[in-house]
């Protein structure tokens, strides 16, 4: 069963007299244990498709379903921890009394450990008992995501999450991610910050304009992000590849080479007998990819 | 539970519920304005007590009743908690029971302050009238009633409106018209044959559709120590208990559409 199963949703929103269309039949599901990525250019429906998964917006067709729950019944969201877009939460709440609120909200009346723990790896603990609204905004995310947590979910939805944190931030929260799918908890999460989805999701989807256009899972992500390799060789005889090699020191060369070629380029290796020392794809952005797929 | 702690907790530490809540200080003054009025000062402090605890649950009502729902949509607090696994009738209940907590919590404290209050001025001069506690009584009561309808009109224009002035100034319209209706009513009634049977009809109308505040001043009965009619209290508590689960249901179905974008 799919963690998460998103079914031809439609909605249309009346804007200003008009009605402007969010979704067009988004379908997609998120298989249990993925670090799913959902990517796509601001209006693209990524916010309403998460909103209609959490049921703050009523989808005019087609249907979001939780561990097999259709999301408009309430329970679907026991299994869930969600941190919204630009975190709001009650600010004459401490940070600690806030993730004791979520937990008690998720029925789980002696969270106090785990909400320490929590406020320390996230590195609030010196502000368990300052009122919220003197958390500064990366703190709130930081306090969002624990409260995410703190009935230890096994799907975590994130709508842009990192989006406003610091680079350690972003690195505790990637980390966080990692060791969470590690432990079997589903991760979904919208970004439009492609080096956050390509460092750490499994599967990859991207939209325009209130559908999908494309489904990428990690291998045809490395694929699609390898434009090229860079071969390291061993050449003390000096022989003369032709192919573009560099001297990088004494008898070692470096060679570029197409990923179409890369077979040609070793077999010629081969051939004339040259010791390889090292391949490293060349990596070129998913942002590339991605403009390219969107102008496509 | 946890909502409608949190709720109260939440409104308590707000400045405005503060400075409203500080209004209990005026209470103070009610002696000093009753003695100029000569020879009428326990009728008066009954009246003075009485209007000022109306007052500041009017202010506490339309303030506390917008804030906790419109404040929750525009702070995106929404987002959030309608995100646990609640439904939205529960969340919407919550507040609505939190406040209904509040207001029941201010009026036994302008009570037992309007008490005090009254014994005291009653003591300066004595009246021909008895105080007859239990009319006082049931008039704060009715008050608190009052107010708990005009709060559950407040949870139904807020459960559609994205602003916070629908809510307040769509309610003080309720409670304007709500408090004038049974006298224009009455007029449109006994007023000659000039009146259409049509206009007639639809005052009739109007007049059902409209809360009647009216029917839940007992003010006269607690300053004059007039005899209460205790079948008339039981229809009105019917009747409150009739139009709020009315309204409430319908904001609730409306809250339950409700997109949160």
């Amino acid at each position: 069963m799919e963690a998460i199963k998103v079914d031809n949703l439609k909605k249309t929103f009346k804007v200003k007299l008009k009605q402007v269309k969010a979704l067009d039949g988004m379908t997609f599901d998120v298989k249990k244990g993925e670090i799913f990525g959902f990517l796509g250019p601001n209006g693209a429906g990524k916010s309403t498709t998460i909103k209609i998964i959490t049921d703050l917006i009523r989808a005019d067709s087609g249907n979001a379903y939780i561990n097999g729950t259709p999301s408009t019944n309430c329970k679907a969201r026991a299994s869930i921890g969600f941190m919204p877009e630009n975190p709001q939460y009650y600010d004459t709440l401490t940070g600690l009394d806030m993730l004791l609120f979520s937990a008690s909200m998720f029925g789980y009346k002696d969270a106090k450990t785990q909400a320490y723990k929590l406020l320390e790896e996230f590195g609030l603990e010196n502000s368990a008992k300052v009122p919220l609204r003197k958390y500064s905004k990366g703190m709130i995310q930081r306090i969002g995501f624990a409260a995410a947590l703190i009935h230890k979910p096994d799907i975590l939805i994130l709508d842009e999450p990192m989006s406003g944190l610091d680079p350690i931030g972003r690195m505790i929260f990637k980390k966080k991610m990692k060791e969470l799918n590690n432990q079997g908890v589903t991760i979904f999460f919208s970004s439009h910050i492609i080096p956050d989805i390509e460092d750490i999701c499994s599967r990859v989807v991207i939209v325009k304009d209130g559908k999908v256009v494309k489904d990428f899972n990690e291998v045809e992500i490395k694929y699609l992000t390898t434009s090229g390799f860079e071969i390291v060789v061993k050449n003390d005889n000096n022989t003369n590849l032709e192919i573009g090699e560099k001297e990088i020191s004494k008898g070692l060369y470096k060679i570029n080479c197409d990923k179409g070629n890369l077979i040609n380029t070793l077999e010629l290796l081969k051939d004339k007998n040259i010791e390889i020392i090292d391949i490293e794809p060349i990596k070129k952005d998913l942002e590339d990819v991605f403009i390219e797929i969107l102008n496509s | 539970m946890v909502l409608i702690k949190l709720t109260i907790k939440h409104l308590i530490f707000d400045r405005i519920f503060l400075v409203l809540a500080s209004l209990v200080l005026l209470f103070a003054s009610v002696p000093v304005f009753s003695y100029f009025s000569m020879r009428q000062l326990q009728e008066i402090s009954i009246t003075m007590s009485l209007t000022l605890n109306s007052f500041i649950l009017l202010l506490m009502t339309l303030f506390g009743g917008t804030l906790v729902i419109w404040r929750d949509i525009e702070r995106k607090y929404t987002f959030t908690v309608l995100s646990y696994p609640i439904t939205r009738t529960s969340y919407y209940l919550s507040k609505f029971f939190a406040l209904i907590l509040v207001l029941f919590f201010i009026s036994i404290v302008n009570f037992a302050v309007s008490a005090v209050v009254i014994k005291i001025t009653a003591s300066f001069y004595k009246s021909s009238l008895p105080i007859i506690w239990s009319n006082i009584f049931f008039a704060f009561v009715m008050e608190f009633l009052k107010y708990s309808l005009l709060l559950g009109f407040i949870f139904l224009f807020a459960s559609f409106s994205t602003s916070f002035f629908t809510p307040v100034f769509s309610s003080i319209a309720v409670f304007i018209a709500g408090n004038a209706s049974q006298g224009i009513y009455d007029y449109i009634m006994k007023s000659s044959s000039e009146l259409s049977h049509l206009t007639k009809l639809a005052a009739k109308i109007v007049y059902y559709i409209l809360p009647n505040f009216s029917s839940f001043d007992l003010i006269a009965y607690a300053t004059y120590a007039l005899p209460l009619h205790y079948k008339s209290i039981e229809l009105t508590f019917i009747y409150f208990l009739l139009y709020l689960g009315i309204i409430l249901s319908l904001g609730v179905a409306i809250f339950n559409k409700r997109d949160f974008s």
